[in-house]
């Protein structure tokens, strides 16, 4: 059964790649050295950029390994390069061009990825974005977005450009609703939403999507009168590790919940920072299988248990 | 430089390399030798607009060693040039040196990290298209290796600046007819490769790639070809090992040292034994 569906969850609808699109146009008009590359891929926003910049962006075919290579070789020649994809084919196809032409001589090329998680979960495991995180944070140099609303995406565009660095930035195929408003409430890269002040609570860590899935377990817990933190992770890397012990010192128990495989989680980052035994940890993930058949994303969160009741449920056994 | 000189620093870079790698202990020396005397006619020929007083210098050629393993021979003529300090050959592949055995960025006058075989060219792709794009005045010279030829990130990129018409790439392939472990025609066939890189939209030019007079003249021709609309790859036909004969054209020697006897027939056979 299906208990919760994404419509459900959200209620102003933002499009990722809008967003997305709208923040780079900002930047392009100002900065003639921006070029997008993309492995003929397109959104609305790339043709509205093309409308005033048809020059700087190109579409190199498929050719993902090309495409880094080549956004490698302009950013020695002096460009910032944003290179757009699916984040299941440019990660794994471009991957080592990613490593040694990018990450290795630390150039300014963000990749702006579509199909974070299980965003094409129905399209079978080519296509599921569940395994770029794991496999990514394990390179220097490059810092990886995950935003969850609007706002995080603008911001995350914004920062990556600022920071002339590699940069990986996950983005959502589905309409996403508004979470923040200002860049002093996101610019930590972690983001606490706390109902009410209350001394050792426990913490729902989410990325992505699964954020919207943990401020609803908070607000179902809140019912039941258990108080707990929900912090959104946007920035997985480089992770404010200060900031994650602080709000780590004290508390009884956390939880992760994430549309990713287990092996190089989020979760596994947590796991790292918390001091000692007395914090009761719990991940909520994809295990370490391939998901084959159509894995709609609902369909997916019943049957891993990441729904907000299954979160709820978990966080009650650890309360 | 005439080409009594060039050939003697071409002799001097193997040489070098010879040294280097017996005191290291590691090194391909034979595929350093297939390409050391293009690299002789490109960085002495008066073929490369380089500084290196300014290594970073805007206006430079850009050259990227897709054939990374082959560094020992751009190492020597950086060091001969004074990119950095000659003691730092001594050191190759020690631990904290400047010069690990594929080349980084890190190293003056070392555009592109290389190593991993089919990254070369898509990078030296993206300088070419900057170049045009922006109208500069620079070229980029890619050296590949025609084992590498076989990975499909060179065929995408050769396809990309085909169709963007980068006038300003060239593209040197070491025709030397060997992979690591067997002939490239035993393994993946290359051959027509100049056909193959003409039906990519390429212009294409076949030169002996260790005849000092043809390689001057190739390559000279191309600091004035910035008005074409092709790029162009200058196949260059040349001996694996070239300069030591027990390694010339042999499969079994790609990254093997030479031992005991073979080291003083290999000394003998460039000139004499090494006297610091």
């Amino acid at each position: 059964m299906i208990e919760l569906t994404l419509d459900k969850l959200t209620t102003q609808k933002f499009d990722p790649r809008d967003t997305t699109f709208d923040a780079i146009a900002v930047i392009m008009k100002k900065d003639a050295n921006v070029f997008i590359l993309t492995n003929d891929f397109n959104a609305f926003g790339l043709d509205e950029i093309r409308k005033f910049a048809k020059d700087r962006v190109v579409n190199v075919g498929l050719t993902e390994q090309n495409m880094v290579g080549v956004a490698a070789g302009m950013a020695l020649s002096g460009k910032t390069v944003f290179v757009f994809g699916i984040a299941a084919h440019l990660a794994f196809r471009g991957l080592e061009q990613i490593k040694l032409d990018v990450c290795v001589q630390n150039l300014p090329v963000i990749f702006v990825v579509v199909g974070a998680g299980l965003a094409y979960g129905p399209d079978g495991p080519t296509h599921q974005g569940v395994e770029d995180i794991s496999v990514l944070r394990s390179l220097p140099n490059i810092s990886i977005y995950n935003p969850a609303d609007y706002y995080s995406i603008d911001f995350s565009i914004r920062n990556a450009y600022e920071s002339q660095t590699p940069s990986y930035v996950r983005l959502d195929k589905e309409v996403l609703s508004q979470l923040y408003d200002n860049d002093n409430d996101i610019k930590n890269g972690l983001i606490i939403h706390q109902e009410t002040k209350v001394n050792n609570q426990g913490i729902i860590f989410a990325t992505g999507i699964t954020v919207w899935l943990a401020l609803k377990a908070q607000e179902f817990l809140k019912a039941q009168n258990v108080d707990c933190l929900v912090v959104d992770i946007y920035k997985i890397k480089p992770l404010n590790t200060n900031l994650l012990k602080e709000i780590l010192s004290d508390t009884p128990w956390a939880v992760v919940v994430e549309e990713a495989i287990d092996c190089g989680c989020l979760g596994e980052l947590i796991a790292k920072h918390i001091d000692g035994g007395s914090t009761k940890l719990s991940l909520m993930n994809l295990g370490d299988k391939f998901l084959l058949g159509s894995s709609n994303r609902e369909w997916v969160w019943n049957k891993y248990g990441l729904n907000p009741s299954d979160i709820v449920k978990k966080v009650l056994t650890l309360n | 430089m005439d080409i009594i000189l060039l050939k003697e620093k071409s002799l001097k870079i193997r040489r070098r390399v010879l040294k280097v790698a017996l005191s290291a202990g590691k090194g391909h020396i034979p595929p350093c030798y297939s390409w050391a005397d293009i690299a002789t006619v490109l960085f002495y020929g008066n073929i490369l607009k380089i500084s290196p007083n300014k290594p970073d210098w805007k206006d430079r050629d850009r050259f990227v060693l897709s054939k990374g393993h082959a560094a020992l021979t751009l190492y020597s003529i950086l060091s001969d040039l004074e990119y950095f300090a000659a003691d730092e050959l001594d050191k190759f592949v020690t631990g904290g040196a400047l010069l690990p055995g594929h080349p980084d960025a890190e190293i003056p006058g070392v555009d592109v990290c290389t190593g991993s075989l089919g990254h070369g060219l898509g990078v030296a792709s993206g300088m070419a298209f900057t170049s045009k794009k922006d109208n500069l005045s620079w070229n980029t010279y890619a050296v590949l290796g025609d084992g590498e030829c076989q990975e499909g990130s060179v065929w995408e990129a050769i396809m990309f600046a085909g169709h963007h018409e980068l006038g300003k790439l060239i593209a040197i392939v070491d025709r030397n007819k060997f992979g690591a472990t067997d002939a490239t025609e035993n393994t993946v066939r290359l051959d027509p490769l100049d056909d193959k890189f003409k039906a990519f939209g390429w212009d294409v030019e076949e030169v002996d790639g260790h005849n000092f007079d043809s390689l001057t003249s190739v390559l000279s021709k191309t600091k004035t070809r910035t008005h074409k609309n092709k790029p162009l790859c200058i196949i260059a036909n040349t001996i694996k090992g070239k300069g030591i004969d027990f390694m010339e054209n042999s499969q079994y020697w790609h990254h093997q040292m030479p031992k005991d006897e073979q080291i003083d027939i290999a000394w003998d056979q460039l000139g004499g034994k090494w006297i610091d």
